[in-house]
């Protein structure tokens, strides 16, 4: 049903008064004439109706203008359901959301809590919101009780704020809740409420904790073998010494060759121990995550293996444009580093060496994989599957501990990336090292 | 002052807790003169004790692990002794960390010699280090 205009003209006070000054004008004037004539009526109605109409120019202007045509009552109807089924919605997923939301108002008090606040923390909402003070300052863990009352003030820092905080539970437990806490203000800027979206991390801390607590532990073992192992080993070489030195001349042949025997034993002893020593180092050492350009990385291990190269007269090519990735330079060199050097090492005698290192198209362009193709020795496939353990050696016939290749792999896993071998014996080896792909840089995109 | 010729008696303090590797020391620092005199310790409290009766000491040599405990321990008490707070001390270990140097260092060592993996190489250094520590306390 539309508004009548006629009932909106009508209701315009201005027209009505219009319309009743021109009636007793026009009637005043007729009475003068003849004031029972029913044409004097008439007329003074028909000129009162022109008055009123008149003096409401404006509103009939606007009732009549195309640019606010009346709204229909369905459409109304239709939106403010629409609204209540979004703020059911709304209400849903807070309810159901597993974290805790609260809100504070303007004077910093705490207006609602929804309901997995009561999961958190043990106690009832009612019991949270009826509080004068803050409740969580209650139970937050004394030592992060500035990091909490900094939040607090949110509505007059008027800034996000997260953090990390200790609460106890009802029970007496000791938890682990991240929040965020954001003011939220009106279009014309005044502070309506602050919001606070908190989750349980306890889980997150404490595997967190243990791993520390392993770390230290690795720590402790690499020291212990660091000097503990190392002791003895210097010990069997000092003593091996001293008896040649003070009776060497008048050792016979068989007990100089025992006392080489020692020697080498305590050689390799002490190279096993390094080994184990370089491997749990690259265990314990944390990670920095940094863009590091493949092509440098690439040519300073080039560079230090020049005398290598040159002896076995090896030919290294690598490919125009490697990509930029993502992880350590130090890990990425060592990496590469001891590819390329076991490619020298186990070379195949022949023939002349020739490795090759180019990046292999990917599906996913997150990931970058650069391949080390060598016409080497190769590896018996039986050989392949453990080739990444400590002390696992693909061929023999070469001085080696095996660690090497155990080291790459512990290096790529640290970088989040992986290492994968490709080998045919006597035709040669090519590894795979997929790491995490760089961002294009502007320039790059601008090519 | 001039440099010491070999005719000079030098007094030496010798400390490790391992016989073998004593020894090892030991036949190093005799090298260095036939009339060296060589006090020998091989735990804390032997060593914080010849350092309390000697009348004479020119240098001490310390192992850095002693029995579990830290030589540092015996380093202290040579820099709190009146008479013997001055003399050049070496450190010796196995081990060679850095953070180990760093720390014998900032206590008043004047030296750290590694038990390096050749004992031979670890003789020739400690020697090279002694001498050159003798040579500057007399200039």
């Amino acid at each position: 049903m539309y508004y009548s205009p006629l009932v909106t003209i009508l209701d315009h006070p201005r027209t009505v008064r219009g319309l009743l000054a021109g009636c007793a004008l026009i009637f005043v004037a007729a009475l003068g004439f003849n004031p029972l004539s029913w044409t004097t009526l008439i007329c003074a109605l028909i000129l009162g109706t022109v008055c009123g109409l008149y003096l409401a120019r404006s509103s009939l202007t606007k009732l009549l203008s195309p640019s606010s045509p009346p709204r229909p009552l369905a459409e109304m109807h239709r939106e403010q359901a629409e609204a209540r089924t979004t703020l059911q919605q709304y209400a849903s997923l807070v309810d159901n959301l597993a974290a805790a939301v609260v809100i504070r108002n303007e004077a910093g008090k705490i207006v609602y809590c929804s309901p997995y606040t009561e999961v958190l923390t043990g106690y009832a909402r009612t019991e949270m919101e009826s509080r004068t003070d803050d409740f969580f300052l209650q139970i937050v863990h004394e030592e992060d009780r500035e990091k909490l009352q900094r939040a607090l003030q949110i509505n007059i820092s008027g800034e996000p704020f997260q953090f990390r905080c200790r609460y106890f539970h009802k029970s007496g437990i000791e938890m682990w809740y991240e929040t965020r806490t954001v003011p939220v203000h009106s279009k014309g800027g005044t502070f309506l409420f602050s919001l606070s979206i908190t989750i349980d991390v306890t889980a997150t801390v404490r595997s967190q904790k243990q791993l520390e607590e392993r770390n230290k532990d690795l720590q402790d073992f690499t020291y212990m073998v660091s000097h503990d192992l190392k002791a003895p080993i210097f010990t069997l070489k000092g003593m091996v010494g001293v008896i040649k030195e003070d009776l060497g001349a008048t050792l016979p042949a068989d007990a100089v060759e025992t006392f080489q025997h020692i020697d080498r034993a305590a050689q390799r002893l002490e190279q096993l121990v390094g080994s184990i020593l370089e491997y749990s180092r690259v265990s314990i050492q944390e990670t920095k995550s940094e863009e590091v350009e493949l092509d440098q990385v690439l040519n300073d291990v080039l560079n230090d293996f020049t005398v290598q190269r040159e002896s076995c007269k090896a030919t290294i090519e690598v490919a125009s444009r490697l990509p930029r990735v993502v992880g350590e330079r130090i890990k990425i060199y060592q990496i590469f580093s001891n590819l390329i050097g076991n490619a020298l090492k186990y070379r195949d005698a022949g023939r002349p060496l020739r490795i090759e290192i180019s990046e292999k198209p990917q599906r996913f362009s997150r990931v970058a994989q650069i391949a080390v193709k060598d016409n080497g020795s190769g590896i018996a496939p039986e050989k392949v599957p453990a080739l990444f353990r400590p002390f696992q050696r693909g061929a023999t016939h070469v001085e080696g501990l095996g660690i090497g290749l155990a080291c790459v792999k512990k290096l790529a896993d640290k970088l989040g990336g992986k290492v994968e071998v490709q080998s045919e014996l006597g035709v040669g080896t090519e590894f795979l090292v997929t790491l995490r792909r760089a961002a294009p840089s502007l320039s790059t995109l601008c090519e | 002052m001039s440099a010491r010729d070999d005719s000079t008696e030098l007094m030496i303090l010798a400390v490790d807790d391992d016989p073998a590797h004593l020894q090892i020391t030991l036949r190093a620092l005799r090298k260095l003169s036939p009339k060296i005199t060589i006090l020998q310790a091989t735990g804390i409290s032997p060593a914080m004790q010849a350092i309390r009766n000697a009348t004479r000491l020119d240098l001490c040599c310390i192992d850095l692990n002693l029995d579990g405990c830290s030589g540092l321990t015996v380093l202290d008490e040579v820099r709190k002794h009146p008479h013997f707070a001055r003399i050049p001390v070496v450190m010796v270990s196995t081990s060679c960390l850095e953070l180990e140097q760093a720390e014998c260092r900032a206590r008043g060592a004047s030296r750290f010699v590694h038990k390096a993996e050749n004992p031979r190489c670890y003789q020739e250094a400690l020697i090279a280090v002694v001498r050159e520590l003798i040579s500057t306390k007399c200039d």
